[in-house]
């Protein structure tokens, strides 16, 4: 049945107004018989509103969506979406959305575009970049891409990596890249870990913001339902360690307040009463773990263990008097977790982002060690991936490699940073100190730095520096307003993508994103195929790279790899048919999850579980090798205040604030809020109206603190005040609760747009333009829970 | 005669408001924005409400996620002049938009406050308007309108029930919210099936209903473990 | 009776607001006229656009529009009520004062059930009430019972005012037309006072009920339903109790308005005020007593809803307009009323002026805090009334007094038959007495 877009408003015509008989039901259906039908037909996509990848089920009338829900049996969301999935349509409709390409015409950010047309605005690119390969500086371009799902990561890195240019800054865990360093130095895993919410009966939660973020958030919700009631005759339980009272701590069944900054403390002083009262799994420790206790190295020299550390430095009455948390409990913690097996310890940005993060994780990573949750059933599991094929080896040409050789800009892989991936944050240093060459051409992708970063106006003076800035953003965002030229992707509901899903189930899944409607929604273009288009203007060696006609048909070439293995949800006979069963189901999986493959597993140099970091060790060896700078030179390079064995073990490090404690007497904290992820979220109203149940907040942001606090200040609740730090100061509205640290300003991340639509914009404020730039030099990353501030009236 | 219920488990509600949204998309409840917000016009059909009590560290904080009660004996719908809502056979108040008149007063004798009214015409932005749910009435400015179950859900489900002569089954009816709940905290079904899940629920120990004490019988059951006392 | 010129020379006073229109008229008409078509205005910019434009919201539903509802139909209680109950018990002095207590009621009965009007989302549908009435609201009982007291209270008001009208009909010629219709014939003929006298009995008897069980009802409209502080069984009769305290007083502010305006001194004196003064009394001691009952039980009895609002009232937000209620209503008007030497006209006028605010604040402060505070203790609300509340209101008293200044211009505002049936009276008691 075909029936146009003018019949179609016939019909909700008919369906709203054309009724005048008052005993019927007007509210719902028109009678029987009467309404006239309407094509209704239902498809699959995956959300993006976070990096959750829940599979989306989506219901048009027409050709419009008109409402989602989640795929019943997908594993990671079960039919089920947040309040954030369930708004995506207000993405797709977004009237602020890009359009059509555009070109600058004005000045820079005064927003002036001109219309241009898709041809027009890829000549421009591609003659650039030809331009200055030609040159022999491909290394000039710079990638910064964010949120890559699935295999957009890859081709941004194929398409850096055969143009010839180092400075690919496209870290998809930007915002928690500590939790991952402490992961590989202690298992050598480079993947957030699952957790078994279907076996677990104990979840020590370090500051996961389980129920309002995390990842993946759905799974999670869902989780937490599951650990209450799921089984009957059992009851989870679930310890929330975080300074404020959040959501998570309030429907956790206890809350533990810390003092900000000493998590790794209070792991180390629940594994010293594990391992005092000797609760620890002692056939896991003994096979599958290595530096538990002192051991000898092939010199014959004796090293520091585990234990010995700890039972020397963080006895509960060390641990309590730094973490704030009384004795008894950290006592009745530590004997409830190493009791209700199988139990687990998990963190979140809170902990693994501090400038301690990385040593704070492998604390936690410890725990989970201690009483053998890893890969077990009911512990933290081992994230399997799916048996993608690979694509076709990259070509790269004498230009490519050459100039692949050059360092990097932004330092990311020296010191101070030897192990970090990159460090958009440090660009701005690394080019007022004069760096062998300048940028030419910013490609923007999926990410937002001048909301996003801390202090993200240092950002913008290294955007300022740089002659062409393209951007591939749907949305009029803070950093799309400053570029060049834009090359808008289509929402998520309009191209064909892959969707890898976030560490939550252990077993290999991946999601299939395919076009809802039947042509994008405006005149936009999946940046995939933007790129593969790209490539291949260039042609050459960087054309060759990219075999395929589009994006589409790259990622059925990767999905070969799966229907081969005939494994999991979706299997066929054919190609075609496994592609079209594909997006019938929305993604593939198989949920068979072979537990206790430590062995294989562990990508250590001792090939276990490492309390004590060969990793690290090795890593910095290797790292004073290539600089000839002694160890402890290194480490205090790095900030590092331990020294010997101590360094490669957790310890506790204490957490560096940016701020005189007299001048700035308050930690300042953020925190995400379940309406928005990201810098995304505001643009939507839907999402704007609910934006802060526990204080009945909407449309606005707000300065939680203290009620003592509040009253010692005089400050009441809904006074707007200024919060200050080092680097700037921010007005807001103050509100007065109970959950807050007294010596704590909490800001909710969400608002603070100063672009991005209509609704978003002008609205509250961003506490990144506050935070300071002090780094976890170890793990690489720049930390966003360092900062003090002041406040005071407005 | 089905008799239509709704059991909120309070032990696994995680305070999302997935279940708002989703309501909100489904039956097309527009956005009334920050000023209309802040004079407390905003629509939800489906509501969390919180509560915070206590001083650091010993604080308490409460959602409780509220669609109408559909209230057995409902004070809402004798109070209506017009008989613009009434309850049907299968125990909804139901809403009939066009009779409504607007006077309010089912708003006002609602003791749960989960009557809405179109203080302005409903708004959205043109592109918006792409994405209507065909199945629902749209409203206008002047009306009360609130949770209705669902019921063009119901409908549908009644109608291929009947198409294949049989009765609707369990589970077949998903309002939007239960649909999309993620701690699946939500349950929806058919009281006078004993062997229906709400039901049972609705017997379990931990139920409980707001109000209970006004005598309005809500079809809406909560669960929470031990002595419940936030009203 | 005597010719219409004699009876015209004599009442001269009365007369002559009927023909002259001097600068001071048009000085009140014109402002009054201008703030009332302002509130069509209003109106129309509300129509338009919806109840958004008030102050109004989620849980704040009722507000403005509903005060001034009670608000007026609690002073149309007095009127022909206290004229009623003066007539049955025979009470001499009344004369001069009952036709403007009863144009009070009219005009007022027709001002309170307009609120209901504004509030209407869809005031198009108003007469949906009727056609689709539905009879177990108790609104649908108040919108009938105010029709039949209005309709009750206008035959009340216009068969004691027939006589009159014949004689206006003898003595203007110009605006004949108008009062020849209107007074069905009036000759003064024997039979003719016999079934005036027969059909205002009949009235006064009728209105009297008519008249508790509006404001009964109107209490009920809150009475019946589920609010805390609302839901209370002394609503009716605290109701009927104000309502009455608030319309003497209004009685009582236009009379000695009327006095002062149209030099009526020679009719209404300073015993009648003294009289009504000392009704206003027992009023504000009853109220007093009704107020205290009410919040007394509350008080003690009260469940966790109700002592909110009751806290809200005695020392939360709502606290000043609380005081400030019992400051008009109860302490400002009692000493003043109690004492002889202040029950004077002036003294009496601006205990009416007070009490009439008072009235008003209370009737606020029974809408407005009750729905602030709902059951539920999640859902919160502040009200504040928008300019177009405030110019409905004011149109409202605007339109109010304007009617009855206009009526004042056609109709004698003291029965000029009854006064000379009472001189005749007087003269035989007089002769006899000799
Ligand atoms: N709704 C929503 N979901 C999301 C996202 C989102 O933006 N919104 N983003 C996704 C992404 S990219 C990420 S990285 C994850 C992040 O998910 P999480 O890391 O779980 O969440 P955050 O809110 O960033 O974490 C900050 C929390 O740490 C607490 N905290 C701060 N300092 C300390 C401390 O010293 N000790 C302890 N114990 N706690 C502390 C804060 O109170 C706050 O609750 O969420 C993902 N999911
Ligand atoms: N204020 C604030 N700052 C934060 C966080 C926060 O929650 N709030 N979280 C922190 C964390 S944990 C992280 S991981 C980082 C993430 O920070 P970013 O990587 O910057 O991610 P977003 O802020 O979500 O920005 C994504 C941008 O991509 C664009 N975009 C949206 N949809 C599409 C699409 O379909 N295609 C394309 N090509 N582009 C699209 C939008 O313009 C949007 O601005 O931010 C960190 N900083
Ligand atoms: S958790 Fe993330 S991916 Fe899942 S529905 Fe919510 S926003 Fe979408
Ligand atoms: S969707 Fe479910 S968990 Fe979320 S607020 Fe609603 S009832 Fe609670
Ligand atoms: S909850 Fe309110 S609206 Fe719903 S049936 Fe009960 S009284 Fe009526
Ligand atoms: S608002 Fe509508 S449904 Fe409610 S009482 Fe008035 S007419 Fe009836
Ligand atoms: S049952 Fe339907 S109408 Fe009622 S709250 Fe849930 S989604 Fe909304
Ligand atoms: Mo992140």
């Amino acid at each position: 049945m075909k029936i146009n877009r003018r019949q179609l408003l016939k019909l909700i015509g008919a369906a709203t107004f054309g009724m005048t008989l008052p005993e019927e039901l007007l509210h719902a259906l028109p009678k029987e018989g009467e309404w006239i039908p309407y094509e209704e037909y239902w498809s699959t996509g995956i959300c993006l509103q976070c990096p959750g990848g829940c599979g989306l089920r989506i219901r048009s009338i027409m050709r419009w969506p008109v409402k989602l829900e989640g795929i019943k049996d997908y594993p990671i969301n079960k039919g089920r979406l947040c309040p954030k999935g369930q708004s995506g349509l207000q993405v797709l409709y977004d009237p602020d959305r890009v359009r059509h390409p555009l070109k600058r015409k004005g000045k820079r950010g005064e927003g002036n575009w001109e219309k241009i047309s898709w041809e027009e605005g890829i000549d421009l690119v591609t003659q650039r970049l030809k331009t200055l390969r030609q040159e022999g500086n491909p290394h000039h371009l710079m990638l910064l891409g964010g949120r890559y799902r699935g295999h957009m990561a890859e081709l941004m890195a194929r398409f850096m990596e055969a143009y010839g240019s180092p400075n690919h800054l496209g870290n998809p865990v930007r915002g928690s890249e500590g939790i991952l360093k402490g992961h590989l130095f202690t298992m050598g895993v480079k993947d957030f870990l699952a957790t078994h919410w279907e076996k677990v009966n104990y979840v020590l939660s370090f500051g996961t913001s389980l129920l309002e973020a995390s990842r993946p958030s759905l799974r999670n919700l869902w989780g937490y339902g599951f650990l209450r009631r799921g089984r009957p005759g059992i009851r989870g339980k679930m310890v929330q360690i975080e300074p404020r009272f959040s959501v998570t701590a309030s429907k956790a069944d206890q809350w533990v307040p810390i003092q900000p900054g000493t998590d790794g403390a209070l792991a180390l002083g629940i594994a010293y009463w594990i391992i005092q009262e000797k609760k620890y799994d002692y056939p896991f420790i003994d096979r599958y773990t290595f530096g538990f206790n002192d051991w000898k190295d092939s010199d014959g020299k004796t090293h520091m263990g585990f234990k010995t550390l700890v039972l020397k430095e963080y006895s509960p009455k060390q641990v309590s008097s730094l973490t704030g948390v009384p004795e008894e409990t950290i006592a009745r913690i530590a004997q409830e977790f190493s009791s209700h097996l199988p139990s687990i310890a998990i963190t979140g940005r809170g902990v693994g982002m501090q400038t301690n993060g990385t040593y704070a994780q492998m604390a936690v990573d410890c725990l989970n060690a201690l009483v053998g949750s890893i890969d077990h059933p009911g512990g933290v599991l081992l994230q399997r991936k799916p048996p993608f094929k690979k694509w076709p080896a990259i070509q790269r040409d004498g230009i490519a490699e050459k100039s692949l050789s050059k360092p990097r800009l932004d330092g990311a892989g020296n010191l101070p940073f030897p192990f970090a991936d990159e460090i958009p944050s440090n660009l701005l240093e690394r080019i007022q100190k004069g760096t062998s060459y300048p940028i030419d051409t910013l490609l923007l992708y999926y990410t937002n730095p001048l909301f996003s970063l801390p202090e993200p106006e240092t950002f913008r003076n290294v955007i300022e520096r740089i002659p062409f800035i393209v951007s591939f953003s749907p949305f009029m965002d803070e950093t799309t307003m400053f570029s060049d030229l834009v090359l808008p992707d289509g929402t998520y509901f309009e191209r064909w993508q892959d969707d890898h899903v976030e560490p939550g189930l252990g077993f290999p899944m991946f999601g299939l994103r395919s076009p809802t409607l039947d042509k994008p929604l405006y005149d936009t273009r999946n940046t995939g195929d933007v790129i593969i288009h790209i490539a291949k203007r260039i042609g050459g060696s960087v054309g060759k790279s990219f075999p395929w006609k589009d994006f589409q048909e790259a990622l059925k070439e990767a999905t070969k790899g799966i229907f081969v293995t005939k494994r999991g949800s979706v299997q066929a006979k054919d190609f075609d048919e496994f592609w079209k069963v594909l997006i019938e189901r929305g993604g593939w999986w198989d949920s068979f999850y072979p537990f206790g493959e430590w062995r294989e597993k562990f990508n250590t140099p001792s090939g276990k579980f490492e309390f004590y970091s060969l990793t690290m060790e090795r890593a910095l060896k290797e790292v004073s090798k290539r600089n000839r700078k002694g160890l402890d030179q290194i480490l205090k390079e790095m900030k590092v205040e331990a020294r010997g064995d101590k360094v490669f073990l957790p310890h506790f490090e204490r957490p560096r604030w940016v701020g005189e404690e007299k001048e700035f007497p308050f930690y300042l904290i953020h925190y995400k809020l379940m309406t928005t992820a990201e810098g995304r979220g505001a643009n939507q109203p839907f999402l704007q109206e609910i934006l802060g149940p526990h204080l009945k907040e909407k449309w606005d942001s707000w300065v939680e603190i203290n009620p003592e606090t509040a009253q010692k200040m005089g400050i009441q609740d809904g006074d707007f005040i200024w919060v200050e730090s080092n680097t700037g100061k921010l007005r807001g509205k103050a509100r007065v609760f109970p959950g807050a640290h007294p010596n704590v300003i909490h800001i909710p991340y969400g608002q603070g747009h100063k672009a991005y639509g209509r609704w978003a914009k002008g609205r509250g404020m961003n506490p990144n333009d506050i935070l300071v730039r002090e780094y976890d030099y170890l793990g690489g990353f720049v930390s966003p829970f360092s900062t003090r501030v002041k406040v005071y009236k407005a | 005669m089905y008799r239509w219920g709704m059991v909120i488990d309070l032990d696994k509600c995680t305070g999302c408001q997935a279940c708002v949204i989703a309501c909100r998309q489904e039956n097309n409840v527009s956005f009334a924005g920050e000023k209309e917000s802040k004079l407390g016009r905003a629509k939800f059909w489906m509501n969390l409400v919180s509560e915070v009590k206590g001083n650091y560290p010993d604080v308490e904080m409460r959602f409780i996620p509220i669609p109408c009660m559909h209230c057995d004996r409902p004070p809402c719908t004798i109070v209506c002049p017009v008989a613009a809502t009434y309850k049907n056979p299968e125990g909804i108040v139901a809403q009939v938009y066009p009779r409504c008149i607007g006077v309010r007063m089912c708003i006002s004798n609602c003791p749960y406050s989960v009557r809405y009214f179109n203080w302005y015409e409903p708004t959205w932005p043109e592109e918006y308007k792409k994405g209507f749910n065909p199945d629902v009435y749209q409203r206008r400015k002047g009306i009360t309108e609130k949770c209705n179950f669902c019921i063009q859900r119901i409908r549908k489900a009644k109608e291929k029930a009947k198409r294949e002569k049989r009765r609707i089954r369990e589970g077949e009816v998903i309002p939007a919210c239960v649909e999309t709940c993620p701690s699946e905290a939500i349950y929806f079904g058919d009281l006078n099936d004993s062997k229906s899940q709400v039901s049972k629920l609705s017997k379990s120990r931990r139920a409980f209903r707001l109000l209970e004490e006004m005598g309005t019988e809500p079809k809406v059951y909560y669960l929470k473990e031990g002595e419940w006392n936030g009203g | 009776m005597g010719d219409s010129e004699t009876i015209a020379q004599r009442h001269r006073q009365i007369f002559a607001p009927l023909t002259q229109m001097r600068w001071p008229f048009w000085a009140t008409v014109i402002p009054l006229a201008i703030l009332f078509s302002w509130s069509f205005f209003a109106f129309g910019w509300q129509y338009v656009w919806g109840l958004g434009v008030t102050g109004m919201g989620h849980p704040m539903s009722w507000a403005f529009y509903l005060v001034n509802f009670v608000f007026f139909i609690g002073i149309s209680h007095a009127g022909t009520l206290i004229s009623a109950i003066l007539r049955i018990t025979n009470a001499g002095w009344r004369t001069p004062i009952t036709r403007a207590a009863e144009v009070v009621t009219v005009f007022a009965l027709a001002a309170g059930p307009t609120n209901i009007l504004f509030d209407l989302g869809r005031s198009i549908k108003f007469h949906w009430v009727a056609i689709h009435a539905q009879f177990r609201s108790p609104l649908l009982w108040d919108f009938t019972c105010i029709m039949t007291y209005f309709v009750t209270c206008v035959v009340f008001l216009y068969v004691l005012m027939i006589p009159d009208i014949a004689l206006l009909r003898d003595h203007f010629p110009r605006r004949k037309w108008v009062y020849q219709l209107l007074s069905l014939e009036w000759r003064g003929t024997e039979r003719q006072e016999r079934i005036l006298k027969k059909a205002s009995t009949f009235l006064c008897i009728a209105v009297i009920p008519i008249a508790v069980s509006v404001h009964t009802v109107v209490s009920w409209v809150f009475g019946m339903q589920t609010q805390p502080m609302w839901h209370s069984t002394i609503f009716g009769p605290y109701f009927v109790a104000g309502a009455i305290y608030s319309g003497i007083a209004a009685i009582i502010l236009v009379a000695a308005i009327l006095r002062r305006v149209y030099h009526l001194e020679d009719y209404l004196h300073p015993i009648h005020f003294n009289n009504l003064g000392l009704l206003l009394l027992t009023m504000s001691l009853l109220w007093f007593y009704f107020t205290l009952a009410e919040y007394l039980t509350t008080f003690y009895g009260g469940g966790v809803d109700e002592l909110a609002v009751f806290w809200s009232k005695m020392a939360g937000k709502y606290s000043p307009l609380f005081w400030l209620m019992v400051l008009f209503c109860f302490i400002i008007p009692f000493p003043i009323l109690a004492l002889k030497r202040t029950r004077t006209i002036l003294g009496t006028s601006i205990t009416s002026i007070s009490v009439l605010i008072g009235m008003w604040l209370e009737r606020y402060l029974i809408i407005i805090p009750t729905l602030s505070e709902p059951r539920l203790p999640y859902v919160r609300g502040a009200y504040m009334p928008s300019w177009v509340e405030w110019s409905m209101m004011a149109g409202l008293c605007a339109g109010f007094t304007l009617a009855i200044i206009l009526f004042s211009k056609f109709f004698p505002v003291i029965s000029i038959w009854e006064t000379e049936k009472e001189e005749k009276k007087r003269e035989i008691f007089q002769s006899e007495s000799i």
